[in-house]
């Protein structure tokens, strides 16, 4: 599979904490944010953690700001790619060729893309169980 | 005109496109961020359509359209209109022994009406007797005076101006231009590139560069009235039909006209029929700088598969790029600041600052302190500076209405 760098004018939906410790950073990045923020549908794995945009009242979805984080866009529903970043094939065989990626690893989003800069290889990480922060970060 | 070409594919034409490749990659190397304009101003020698340059003086128009007219194998005419310039000076003056006998007949030689190629700076100032015989070349391809009537070679008109003009009867005058490019001076990140690029060629002036031969444009332009239009009349008519929901008025004319760019961007894009990825000319219909921007953003699924190996800026510059997205994030930023409400202790205060922090966070992702433009880097600022407060505790002049700080602090 290839990626190709976009101009990154996508919508961010959702942001990703990588690398050791993440969860903990990010404990501590949101510590004393609204509780719009705290209230954000979270994820987390062995060394990251994301939070995904959620409309707050009638305002658009809203995000906290993270030192460090990637922000991510939603490529097609349940796949999310940094923004800047998409795969590298016409926009209508896009659904196909992602639905083809979760076959042949035996995967089903939603899950996080993240191509690396060198080669065609990404980094994977699945979505398994989606959670308000505050619950969840500190269980 | 000649019939078009039904039986030849685009390969036997890539010879030809390669040709004009290379021969915008060579002129493009001498300027600075001006690719985009040179690649128009050929989109528009190959359809045969004329293109109006809209942009503060001192930004290139002239040099790059200079450039181009010199490495084109065709007779150029370039002339700067100014209030009291008299239509012989572009037309011919009368020819005084025809004139002895009786006959009105001007002498065209070298002038406007045997070019194949004009430049007319300052379009606008041009009198009404000028621009009304300036019409008809455009238009008919033909040159009147009294009796006097004669066919001209006219492949494209390039005209320039500071700005477009705001009497009805010359924005219809300047509606028969089919494509209008804004353009700006160049970056803050380009500067650097421009004065070295600038202080090598007054040392240094740079080598002619051969000239694209008359038959590579003609034989393009056939090529691209062979170009088969079936598969996009409808992506096209709905184009159309988004673009008039913002409001733009898109004559009858333009948009049959505009079909004629579809064609020339597929047939250099080597393909034999339009597709969704040559619908981005549309852009360029458009006459206001306001309104491109909004039919960027309106149009940025219909275009999203723009694509063109040869017109690759100007391709970027017609869709939802870095820029339409920065005024469409310096155009929400602003509103948000506007918004703010007067009191900390208002309740509406938390949830406004947690809208601040994401639209920080929109607008980091999309730029760095090297891309963000200067608008939204002021806006960003702001909002950057009314967040810090509010955390640090420090109370911001809340009496103060919110405005755009001049600091770039990232």
């Amino acid at each position: 599979m290839r990626w190709v760098r976009t101009d990154p004018v996508q919508t961010v939906g959702a942001v990703l904490v990588r690398g050791p410790g993440a969860v903990e950073g990010l404990n501590r990045a949101m510590a004393g944010k609204p509780a719009a923020l705290r209230s954000l549908p979270f994820a987390r794995g062995e060394d990251w953690a994301a939070l995904f945009a959620r409309p707050d009242g009638e305002n658009e979805p809203v995000l906290p700001r993270l030192a460090g984080a990637v922000p991510l866009y939603e490529a097609l529903p349940g796949w999310w790619l940094p923004v800047g970043w998409a795969l590298a094939a016409p926009d209508h065989v896009q659904p196909v060729l992602w639905q083809a990626i979760g076959e042949h690893y035996g995967l089903a989003p939603p899950a996080i893309v993240v191509p690396r800069e060198e080669g065609d290889e990404a980094d994977l990480y699945l979505v398994r169980h989606l959670a308000p922060f505050a619950r969840e970060a500190a269980a | 005109m000649s019939a078009p070409l039904p039986v030849r594919s685009s390969g036997d034409h890539a010879v030809a496109i390669a040709q004009v490749n290379a021969h915008l990659d060579a002129l493009s190397a001498r300027f600075v961020s001006r690719r985009a304009l040179l690649e128009l101003v050929m989109l528009g020698l190959i359809a045969r359509e004329h293109v109006l340059l809209i942009g503060p003086p001192g930004t290139g128009k002239s040099a790059v359209v200079h450039a181009i007219a010199g490495a084109l194998e065709a007779r150029a005419f370039e002339y700067l209109i100014g209030r009291f310039t008299e239509p012989s000076e572009l037309f011919g003056a009368l020819d005084l022994n025809a004139l002895r006998e009786g006959q009105v007949r001007p002498v065209t030689a070298g002038m406007l009406p045997e070019a194949d190629v004009a430049f007319l700076d300052e379009i606008f100032l041009g009198s009404t007797a000028i621009l009304n015989t300036l019409l008809k070349i455009l238009n008919e391809r033909t040159y009147r005076r009294g009796q006097f009537s004669v066919m001209t070679p006219l492949i494209s008109c390039i005209a320039a101006s500071n700005a477009m003009p705001e009497d009805p009867l010359l924005a219809a005058f300047a509606d028969r231009f089919l494509m209008t490019m804004f353009v700006e001076p160049v970056g803050d990140h380009e500067l650097t590139e421009l004065m070295r690029t600038g202080w090598r060629q007054t040392a240094e002036p740079a080598e002619p560069i051969p000239p694209l031969g008359r038959g590579v444009v003609a034989e393009l332009h056939e090529a691209a009235l062979a170009i088969d239009l079936t598969p996009i009349h409808e992506a096209y008519a709905h184009v159309v039909r988004k673009v008039r929901l913002v409001g733009v008025t898109l004559t009858d004319r333009k948009i049959v006209k505009g079909q004629t760019l579809i064609a020339a961007a597929a047939l250099l894009r080597g393909a034999t029929a339009a597709g969704p990825e040559d619908l981005w000319p549309v852009t360029y219909l458009v006459q206001s700088r306001a309104q491109q921007d909004e039919v960027r953003e309106v149009l940025a699924v219909e275009l999203k598969q723009s694509r063109n190996p040869v017109l690759t800026n100007s391709v970027a510059r017609a869709t939802y790029g870095p820029t339409a997205h920065a005024a469409h994030l310096t155009e929400q930023a602003s509103l948000l600041l506007e918004s703010r409400p007067a009191l900390a202790t208002d309740s509406l205060y938390e949830s406004w600052l947690v809208r601040v922090e994401t639209m920080l966070t929109r607008i980091d992702a999309a730029f760095d302190a090297n891309t963000i433009p200067q608008h939204l880097r002021a806006v960003r600022a702001s909002l950057e500076g009314l967040l810090e407060a509010h955390s640090s505790g420090r109370v911001p002049d809340l009496t103060a209405p919110a405005t755009v700080e001049d600091d770039e602090a990232d």
